[in-house]
């Protein structure tokens, strides 16, 4: 039985998987299994897998997000660590191997995590993913409700009993389920950080995604709510800032392409948030009066969604 | 020591993956994954550091006893090859570039032909050119004319495959001499292929199976016009007037690339540089009116700048 599984949730990624899965075969440490579930991809994906011979074990699901297909790879799996890959992201060489032995040993630890590199989608380094786990590196429960912290599933290593204590990752959260998943998992033991980068994210457009995981992002409000009541409030309310904010520069970088009306979707959504703001609605309202001619190469935004 | 262990020590590796690199640490990350997910593994990897000065060895200490490490200072790449071949004992030699990737069949298709046919003395596969994104452009890196040249062939036509597509048996490295080393930075796969050739024939195994990362053309494409001119010498020296439809081939192909290139970059706004491209076109064809008409009109150019420069072309 392998120590580590290490699962990548695939879909559509014919371009990119190669060089995840790759990134997992130059790890310098190698007791491990690849669990690659194919989330109902469209186009040539499960062709790629299959170049991949018996080296990794391909689970086909009809399109359910990558909560559940992590899910179902962890049920596929018996390493006694966890470790997630998203199929866009590189894991640098010695990142199983400076994982691993933090959860060797310290059996207090529930979970260790990288820091990570944010790259565009031709590879250049464009910033870290420090932002989102700012205060400490290993927050208490009561610093997590506080405020919004996060480390996304790529840089993550978890204990297959806390992972399953928690039940995985919830299935309707699908892009704040790590956000989620943390909360819980924090439940059962502390988190250790690597100090290195050891994983390279890319960063994608931030419209739609954006817009669209706002059904999600109401959700995880209400079962933060329901399950830690008060104690959440700042986290609640830190998360809804963040979130305007985000909606904000999605809807500036719009703006400056000449879509107005796909900006007005965001600030519709940030007046949500910022009720009694008179900014949003002076931006919302502005959104009918484009004034700026619109460019002509497309930029889209590099933000993380 | 169990015996499922896939290698021991006693037994020298099949394969010796040399990976030649200078300046590569965005990249070589990437080539030297897509070795380690090759499904057959009896390979060693040896890498050159051809006297990078970027964080390129930072990079590869990464990789821990997993790869090899040579480093030289910078000598060009076809003395780092060979120094990375000399280091190697595997009875086949594969090549892979910083910014190239192999799909993970690569070495399980080519390993059985080399094994099949004791008279073949070079296996190589067909290469996908994609953009920065992974996304394929479109256009195959093929070899024109045929997928097996004869010796006759390949010196009436250009001829080429690069490096990271093909597997040589070493002793037919060694009886070519290698790359050869006056080559710094092109046209040694060329020259190699040639000398490869006097040793047996070449078989194609026709799947992409490398992945080529495209780089914009200039200034690449004019600053190796002194290897493709001592590419010329260096052949007509060695095949005499035999050569004369791969030198004529080839000399044209060059123009092609050059024009191509004046040409978008007049369209760029860039007209300084696209002037000293087609400075090299008159080189090759001094008693054509156009090209002379091309040049001057560089010193002219009314059209205005484009702002996007998305169809530069790619090498």
């Amino acid at each position: 039985m392998p120590k580590v599984s290490v699962i990548i949730p695939v879909w559509n990624a014919m371009d990119t998987a190669p060089r995840a899965i790759a990134s997992v075969f130059a790890q310098t440490y190698t007791d491990y299994e690849v669990i690659v579930v194919d989330d109902g991809s469209t186009d040539d994906t499960p062709a790629m897998l299959a170049r991949f011979g018996d080296r990794i074990r391909v689970i086909r699901q009809s399109n359910s997000g990558a909560s559940k297909a992590r899910n179902t790879g962890v049920s596929a799996s018996s390493g006694e660590y966890l470790a997630f890959l998203d199929d866009d992201d590189e894991w640098m060489p010695d990142k199983l191997a400076l994982s691993v032995p933090v959860l060797d040993q310290e059996p207090e630890c529930a979970l260790v995590y990288t820091r990570a590199l944010k790259v565009d989608l031709n590879g250049r380094q464009i910033g870290t993913l420090d932002g989102q786990a700012q205060g400490s590196a290993s927050p208490t429960m009561k610093q997590l409700l506080e405020r919004p912290w996060n480390v996304v599933p790529s840089q993550f290593m978890v204990r297959r009993e806390v992972f399953e204590r928690c039940g995985g990752f919830h299935e309707r959260l699908s892009g704040v389920e790590d956000r989620y998943f943390l909360l819980q998992a924090r439940e059962h033991g502390y988190f250790h950080c690597v100090a290195d980068p050891l994983l390279r994210k890319t960063s994608r457009p931030l419209y739609p995604t954006v817009l669209r995981r706002e059904p999600q992002y109401d959700l995880f409000v209400e079962l933060v709510r329901a399950r830690y009541g008060a104690a959440a409030t700042g986290l609640i309310d830190g998360f809804s800032r963040d979130r305007a904010k985000v909606l904000k520069q999605a809807a500036r970088i719009l703006m400056k392409e000449g879509r107005p009306e796909d900006a007005r979707r965001c600030l519709a959504r940030v007046i949500h948030y910022e009720p009694v703001s008179p900014s949003a609605y002076r931006k919302y309202l502005k959104t009918f009066f484009p004034t700026r001619a619109p460019r002509t190469t497309p930029r889209t935004g590099d933000g993380k969604v | 020591m169990e015996k499922s262990e896939p290698m021991s020590d006693a037994r020298d590796p099949r394969v010796s993956i040399v990976i030649a690199v200078y300046n590569g640490a965005p990249t070589i990350e990437r080539a030297l994954a897509s070795v380690f997910a090759q499904t057959y593994t009896d390979y060693e990897v040896i890498v050159v550091n051809d006297g990078s000065t970027d964080d390129t060895a930072a990079v590869l200490a990464r990789f821990g006893d997993r790869i090899r490490v040579i480093t030289q200072s910078n000598r060009g790449l076809s003395a780092a090859r060979n120094a990375g071949v000399r280091a190697s004992t595997g009875e086949y030699v594969a090549f892979l570039d910083d910014d190239d990737e192999w799909m993970p069949e690569k070495l399980a298709h080519c390993v059985p032909v080399l094994d099949a046919d004791r008279d073949c003395a070079l296996v190589y596969t067909l290469a996908l050119k994609v953009d920065p994104q992974g996304r394929p452009m479109g256009t195959d890196a093929r070899p024109d004319g045929a997928e097996s040249p004869t010796m006759n062939e390949m010196l009436a036509h250009p001829w080429n495959v690069v490096p990271s597509q093909f597997v040589v048996r070493r002793d037919v490295f060694e009886r070519a001499g290698g790359f050869h080393e006056r080559f710094i930075t092109s046209c040694e796969d060329l020259y190699f292929l040639l000398s490869a050739r006097e040793y047996g024939h070449f078989r194609c195994v026709p799947e992409h199976l490398v992945r080529k990362e495209t780089r914009p053309l200039y200034p690449k494409a004019l600053e190796r016009e002194p290897e493709c001119d001592l590419f010329v010498e260096l052949v007509r020296e060695r095949y005499g007037s035999s050569a004369d439809g791969l030198i004529d081939g080839f000399r044209r192909s060059r123009v092609k690339v050059l024009r191509h290139l004046g040409r978008v970059l007049v369209d760029e706004g860039r007209r300084d540089d696209a002037r000293r491209c087609l400075a090299r076109v008159l080189h090759y064809e001094p008693a054509s009116p156009r090209a002379y008409y091309r040049y001057l009109k560089t010193f002219i150019a009314p059209r205005a700048p484009r702002t996007s420069s998305s169809d530069r072309p790619e090498v």
